[in-house]
């Protein structure tokens, strides 16, 4: 059978994916805007444990919320008087802006809804497939033991390089973000550019 | 309330795309930028589970994972240059940064 997520559970999650989101663009204070973001990737969490991928989910709270976002909230903290409402400086154009992203909208959704997705019962996720080492997955959702298999199988290539690729950016973010000691510093105080 | 399907995850990701794009377009502030960068990726990657629940095809899921990986190496290097910056201008505002414009 085709699978029938739960309406209340979906609507739930859709507003409180929307209005954080929202929230996250238009918020006036930069703080409340970096706590608006963890709530919409909470939200996105619980969409993805909706559509039955436990690991994704999973993921997304620990790796997302708690990491990345963490790691916005504290860059906010260091650049940012935290409860300045920056109301002039932090938005611009906002009617230009708006309605180019109201004619994507229109686009995407006009593109999404007139298509026939193909799609198929749950009983037909890859019956064949096996991994080479030989153990049987059992499961036909996307199962955590199947998404490893999944990941040493066929994409063991991006999986090392995905890996290489957060060593380096962890070792460039570390020389992009070092201290200059040759280099003279700012002095403090917010510098107004001239017009 | 009719039945859940496919679309209704294609709708939500194709909303919340354009509101990051929004973010990106009229934030001046570098990490409100970032903040909305990240909701771009949170709607391509929904729109990745949902094709991946609904077909079904676990490669979805598994790109979805790498698309995560990636961002984190995103948002490091993000905010490690928003930091530079703040420590060259004492100020992250994107329009202001123009020290190299011609």
């Amino acid at each position: 059978m085709i699978y029938d997520p739960n309406p209340v559970a979906f609507w739930l999650l859709a507003a409180m994916v929307a209005g954080c989101a929202l929230a996250v663009v238009r918020a006036r204070k930069l703080f409340h805007a970096g706590l608006a973001l963890v709530g919409t990737l909470f939200a996105v969490a619980g969409l993805y444990g909706l559509l039955q991928a436990w690991f994704l989910a999973a993921v997304q709270v620990l790796v997302y919320a708690g990491a990345i976002a963490i790691m916005l909230l504290f860059a906010i903290m260091l650049t940012h008087n935290m409860m300045n409402p920056d109301l002039k400086s932090l938005t611009t154009q906002p009617w230009t802006a708006a309605a180019l992203c109201l004619m994507l909208l229109a686009i995407l959704l006009g593109g999404t809804l007139s298509s026939t997705w193909q799609t198929a019962p749950d009983t037909t996720l890859s019956p064949t497939w096996t991994p080479k080492c030989g153990f049987q997955v059992a499961e036909a959702i996307p199962s955590v033991q199947a998404l490893g298999f999944r990941l040493l199988d066929p994409f063991t290539l991006p999986f090392e390089m995905v890996s290489v690729l957060i060593l380096v950016s962890l070792i460039g973010a570390l020389v992009v973000a070092r201290r200059n000691p040759a280099l003279p510093e700012a002095p403090e105080g917010r510098e107004e550019k001239a017009p | 309330m009719s039945a859940i399907g496919l679309n209704h995850f294609l709708a939500l990701g194709a909303v919340l795309f354009c509101l990051g794009t929004y973010g990106v377009l009229t934030r001046r502030n570098a990490i409100a930028v970032l903040l909305s960068l990240e909701l771009m990726f949170n709607a391509v990657n929904l729109n990745l589970v949902a094709f991946a629940r609904f077909m079904p095809n676990l490669d979805g899921v598994v790109l979805a994972v790498f698309v995560i990986a990636v961002a984190a190496a995103e948002a490091t290097v993000g905010v490690a240059l928003v930091l530079s910056i703040y420590r060259n201008f004492r100020h992250i505002d994107l329009d202001q940064v123009d020290t190299m414009k011609g």
